[in-house]
Order: structure tokens, then C-alpha cells, then sequence
């Protein structure tokens, strides 16, 4: 690599990396002026990362099934009905609902500060959340809105320390000697010879191996870590329809999701021959934006089995083995196609678990779900998440109201361990979304806002704090 | 453009405020741009360049480029913007410069920081020219996922060619820190770009 294409690839870098980098200066200055407050703060700060650990947001889906979506509560909001801090008695939530173990609260567990948390430090550690985020989609179904727990209490997921066992070279090789003769047959290609590269662990990532070889026209990243190994088939960008025995791996986006997952059938058949797995379950998810111009800007498929893992009707990407087949639809190069029906492929990978999943992520405890009633008299109150940490963004946001809102929904939120690279604790949410305009492509454009599902104390010092920031 | 003087008593307008005059077409968005933004932008400029006269010139391109970008650009964060062009114009005069003989700025020494990673220019690197926009999103999803430190570490290092003093003098350690910090960095990210197929 040359000095020009290093610092030509570094006038591309992503632009909130820029804003991380000039509000981070400007962060560091400010400290510099006036360390005593800083520290409070940092100690405040430190505080709340042990509680909860460096987190971010990661969005966790109820069923599989949109299904029919949720409308407002007839019951009328009404503020009176707030859970007040203290309010739930110690024992409580310890209705004999506990996953495992004993609980470690009496009264509600998260502050709003620690809630605010699960949204935040993707960036610019803020612990502000906006009050909304933008989405957009066609029409409601692909909001991928997930419904409402019945459950009268909901578990609270933590990630658990799992010994993964060290990697293993044979064992990577074995795999991909028992993968690669077939993907090569079916691209109608020669088997490439191929190099298993080891990397070194360091404070950033784990030890880890890893192929990168061409195959055909396409190429192959195949990533072996301590806790899963991935097979990954790329397009290069100038690499033309990927092929598997003639045919072509894509999708006619103006399908239902139905009939795109019946139209890969072929498809999924040669890759579970590839692959040596067989998964009964398929769902798909397709991004949209404000401008483009020919529909989705991504569609993925994934293949998993349903069952593998409690969380798996609960979030998009399983947390079991699965296949996802990705088509883009934007422009990344010149060359590259966009298109409003037909769609090609740019990746298709492989996860595979070496350690036992269903045991990584696990309730560990259950807490009692406020009401839709209560949540949104929450949401009235403007005690909502957005899903999205830059003060400065939330600062320029417009003011909008949820009163009305057009549907509810149920996500987990994750938080993030940074250290450890994985996420850290699981909560539940209220998702309440609100039509509030057309975008120049046609896109309807939602505004989507978080209430946390279980009680949590200190709401009213944490927005007070954020009122300078948060307009809703 | 003549830079202004700053009067104490001035109190620099809102970005909200001074984006709006761009889309209003006044040229009094030029002038308030510079007394927020000028000083900055002309450091950023300066730790490539170290020339005072193409770092007015760079800043100058800069308003010019915001000029010429808003409207239809609206920035989430005006900073940011005229940052990500104060570089690109930098950058593309030091390359100038380069061609002409080297030059000593702080950009050149956090270069050679990199000679791990890069190839002299007169080097092809191995083969076909690399797609910069390819480069910049794996470069941003290593950076993106560093931890803060470490990130805000690279970016004022490699991004923005500030001095190591002074990175160490923001963040309030040592100098040896930051080093082995960087060195930490210079490490991953080079597993990281050889295990995307570029060739180093």
C-alpha cells in the first residue's frame, strides 16, 4: 500500500468518526479547563460502567413473526400511574420466576442513568440518548416490528464466561477441506490452494486464524476464533454474479418475503450441501433509507434453526449457527450495481459455534414488565430512549409527540463489554413508533423511541439533567 | 480570504446559525465560519503541511468547499464537515508538495510511523491500485472498533497529524504512553489489513 492510497482510504473514513474525533477534543479541552468537575464526573462515570459495563445498543426482537402489529393502548395515559422509585418491595420479583439463581435487587435494578447507558458510548461515551430515531420502510411490514410478551415478568439476559477451547489449526483445515472442494465444484472453478494464517491475541482481539484466498472470481474468508469460525463467499467488486451448479445466487426485492425465501430454495439446498448443515428455519430483513431510489438498500436472508437458542425469535441475527446470504443495494463502487427488482449477491457466510451457545447468553433473572399504560404514560412524560448517543444530533433533532403513536412493539437492548467484545446485559423495552412524514424516495419516515419495560427509578433526575439536550 | 482578528466581545454563533447562512447564500456564513472555526481549521491544515501560506490557502479552500457543498449538504455536525475538507484539501497539497521534495510536516513523521504498513511511494504496493472508499470503510470499522481511547488516539495520530505531545498532553499521560499505545494500534491494524487482502 502506498502513502497516497493510505491517506486517500483515510480521507473515506466515516464521517462520525470525525465527529467522535472534534467532539472528543473539544471534550478533552473543556477537561483540561476544569479538572475538578471532570473528575466528579469521571468518578460518576466509573461508577456506572461497573454497574453495568461499557455498553451499546443492540436491538433483541420478541418473536419470529411480526404478526399483527399493536396500536395504542385504549386506556388513556395518565401520569399517576409512574412507578416511583422504591415502589416494588424487596422479594417481589421473587416470585419463584427466577431463571437462575437468586436475583441481586430488591427494588428496581436500573437507574435511568444505567438505562440511558445501554444506548450510549458507541461513540462518544455520552450517556444522552436522542429521543427518537428515524426509520423508514414502504409500508409498516418492514419495520420488523415484534409483538408484545404476554409474560407478566421477562428475563433479564446476561452473557456468561464460557472456556472456549484454544484454536485449532487441523481442525480449520479439516473444515475447510471438507468445504471447499464442494463450493469450488459448484462455481465451476479449480480448488484454490489456500494458507491458514495465525493472529497473534493482543489487547484488541482474541487469537484467531484465518484464510483469505481468491476462488474463481469471488473470494473466500474463512475466520477461525475461540468461540466460532466463519465461511465467508465474497463478490469482488468487479466479480459479477456469484454462480452456484449455473445458477444465480439473487432476489426480485418486489417478492414477499414469503416468496424470496421459496425462490432460494435451490439456493439454500446447495449451500447446506456445501456447508454440510441443514437448517429448517428462514426469515429475512431489508434495510431502507431516506434517498435511494430502487427500494431496499439491503436484503438478508438467514437460515437457522429456531430452536437452536431461546433468543432466536427474539432478535434478527440468531444466536445459533445460521447462513445469511447478503444483497446489497447501493452504490459502494463505480462498478457496482444498484437495481429496483432484482438484487445479486455480495456475501454469503457461514457461523459456526465452537462453544455451546445456548449457555453464553442466558436469563439470569426476572423482573416484573410495567404495563403498556404505565410505559406510555412514560412516553407522554417524554422518559423515552432513542436508541442513539451524540448530544449533538439529539440537540438538532425537531420536537415531535408520540401522542397517537401508530405502534408498539418489544425489543430487548443490549448493552456492550467492550473489553470483552460481547454483549453484557439484556433489558427489555416498550418500542413505540410514529409516522411522522414521506421521504423524497416515498419511504414512509417513522420515529421510533424506547420506554424501558421494567421499572426503573431516578427518572426524573436523569431528564431533568438532559433537558438542556433532550427537546422531547 | 483575509482572516479576522477575533474582538474579545464577539461570541461566535451557533453551527445551526451559521449553516442557515449558508443556505441563505450570505457571505457573512464565510466570516463566521472563520472566527469559530479558523484557528482550528488552520492546525489541522498545519500539522500536514507546516507551511503558513498553504495553510491559508487550505482553509480558504475550505470555505470555499463548505460554500460550494451547503446547500444541498446540510452537516449533523459542522465541525466535523469542515474538518473532513480542511484534510482532503491538505492532503491533496501535501501530496503536491511531496512530488516537489519532501517535506517535514508532522503528517510525514506519523507516516513513517506507519513503514510497517506502507510501501514507499514509488512502491505498487504489490499490484492493482487500491479503492480508497474500500480502504476508508475497513480502516473505519477497525478504528470504530477500537476502545475510546485508542480511537480518539488514532484519529489525532494518523487522521488529523497531530503532534504525540500533544495527544499525550490532552489525555494526560505520557508521552512513552501514547507511543506504546500507538504501537498497540499500528499492530492490530496491520493483522487487520492483511487479513482484508491488502498487501503490505
Amino acid at each position: 500500500m502506498k502513502k497516497q492510497e493510505w491517506n486517500e482510504g483515510m480521507n473515506h473514513i466515516d464521517p462520525e468518526l470525525v465527529t467522535f474525533y472534534v467532539e472528543e477534543k473539544d471534550r478533552l479541552a473543556k477537561k483540561r479547563k476544569a479538572p475538578a468537575v471532570w473528575l466528579r464526573m469521571g468518578a460518576v462515570a466509573a461508577c456506572a460502567a461497573l454497574i453495568l459495563g461499557a455498553v451499546v445498543a443492540l436491538p433483541m426482537m420478541w418473536e419470529k413473526d411480526p404478526g399483527p402489529l399493536s396500536t395504542p393502548s385504549e386506556t388513556s395515559a395518565d401520569a399517576s400511574a409512574l412507578p416511583t422509585p422504591g415502589e416494588t418491595a424487596a422479594g417481589e420479583t421473587e416470585t419463584g420466576k427466577i431463571s437462575q439463581g437468586e436475583p441481586w435487587w430488591g427494588n428496581p435494578p436500573y437507574s435511568a442513568q444505567g438505562i440511558a447507558e445501554l444506548f450510549g458510548k458507541t461513540l462518544s461515551d455520552s450517556i444522552s440518548t436522542n429521543a427518537y430515531t428515524k426509520v423508514y420502510a414502504p409500508d409498516p411490514r418492514y419495520l420488523y416490528i415484534y409483538p408484545m410478551s404476554d409474560d407478566e415478568y421477562l428475563d433479564l439476559y446476561r452473557c456468561q464466561e464460557i472456556n472456549a477451547p484454544p484454536i485449532n489449526k487441523e481442525e480449520m483445515k479439516g473444515f475447510v477441506d471438507r468445504v471447499l472442494p464442494k463450493l469450488a465444484a459448484a462455481m465451476n472453478v479449480d480448488v484454490p490452494e489456500y494458507e491458514i494464517r495465525e493472529r497473534a491475541a493482543n489487547s484488541l482481539w482474541e487469537s484467531s486464524l484465518h484464510i483469505y484466498q481468491d476462488i474463481g472470481n469471488k473470494r473466500i474468508s474463512v475466520n477461525q476464533g475461540q468461540t466460532s469460525c466463519s465461511f465467508g463467499i465474497y463478490s469482488n467488486s468487479n466479480g459479477g454474479k456469484l454462480m452456484l451448479d449455473g445458477e444465480a445466487v439473487e432476489v426480485d426485492q418486489r417478492l414477499s418475503d414469503e416468496e424470496i425465501i421459496d425462490s432460494l430454495q435451490s439456493v439454500k439446498e446447495k449451500l447446506f450441501d456445501i456447508f454440510g448443515v441443514s437448517f429448517t428455519d428462514a426469515k429475512i430483513y431489508r434495510g431502507y433509507d431516506s434517498y435511494s431510489e430502487n427500494g431496499a438498500t439491503f436484503i438478508n436472508v438467514y437460515f437457522y434453526n429456531e430452536a437452536a437458542h431461546p433468543l432466536n425469535q427474539k432478535r434478527s441475527r440468531p444466536w445459533s449457527d445460521y447462513i445469511v446470504i447478503d444483497f446489497d443495494n447501493f452504490s459502494n463502487y463505480a462498478d457496482d450495481v444498484v437495481s429496483d427488482s432484482v438484487l445479486t449477491v455480495v456475501s454469503i457466510n457461514y457461523y459456526q459455534y465452537r462453544i455451546d451457545v445456548s449457555k453464553q447468553y442466558v436469563p439470569f433473572a426476572n423482573t416484573k414488565k410495567i404495563s403498556l399504560e404505565e410505559a406510555e404514560a412514560l412516553l407522554y412524560q417524554g422518559y423515552v430512549f432513542g436508541n442513539h448517543a451524540c448530544a449533538l444530533c439529539m440537540a438538532q433533532q425537531e420536537e415531535i409527540t408520540f401522542d397517537g403513536y401508530d405502534f408498539v412493539g418489544m425489543e430487548y437492548v443490549f448493552g456492550r463489554d467492550y473489553e470483552k467484545s460481547v454483549p453484557s446485559v439484556g433489558v427489555p423495552f416498550y418500542v413505540f413508533y410514529k409516522e411522522i412524514g414521506t421521504a423524497s424516495n416515498g419511504n414512509i419516515i417513522y420515529a421510533k423511541t424506547y420506554v424501558a419495560a421494567v421499572e426503573v427509578e431516578g427518572y426524573e433526575a436523569y431528564f431533568e439533567q438532559q433537558k438542556s439536550q433532550h427537546r422531547n | 480570504m483575509e482572516r479576522q482578528t477575533k474582538p474579545n466581545d464577539r461570541i461566535p454563533m451557533s453551527d445551526e446559525g451559521i449553516v442557515a447562512l449558508y443556505f441563505e447564500r450570505s457571505e457573512q456564513a464565510i466570516g463566521e465560519t472563520d472566527f469559530k472555526y479558523g484557528k482550528y481549521l488552520f492546525s489541522i491544515a498545519y500539522h500536514i503541511l507546516h507551511h503558513s501560506l498553504d495553510c491559508e490557502e487550505c482553509v480558504n479552500d475550505t470555505y470555499l468547499g463548505a460554500w460550494n457543498a451547503m446547500p444541498p449538504t446540510r452537516p449533523n455536525v459542522l465541525k466535523a464537515f469542515l474538518t473532513t475538507i480542511a484534510r482532503r484539501i491538505a492532503i491533496k497539497r501535501y501530496h503536491s508538495n511531496t512530488r516537489k521534495s519532501v517535506i517535514p510536516s508532522e503528517l510525514t513523521v506519523s507516516l513513517s510511523e506507519l513503514e510497517d504498513i506502507l510501501a514507499d511511494d514509488g512502491d505498487t504496493g504489490g499490484g492493482e491500485a487500491l479503492e480508497a472508499q474500500r480502504l476508508g470503510r475497513v480502516l473505519s470499522d477497525f478504528v470504530s472498533a477500537l476502545p475510546r481511547r485508542k480511537r480518539y488516539i488514532f484519529m489525532s495520530r494518523y487522521y488529523a497529524a497531530e503532534p504525540i505531545d500533544t495527544i499525550a498532553g490532552e489525555l494526560g499521560v505520557s508521552r512513552s504512553t501514547v507511543n506504546k499505545e500507538l504501537a498497540a494500534i499500528r499492530s492490530a491494524l496491520k493483522e487487520r489489513l492483511e487479513s482484508e487482502g491488502y498487501l503490505i
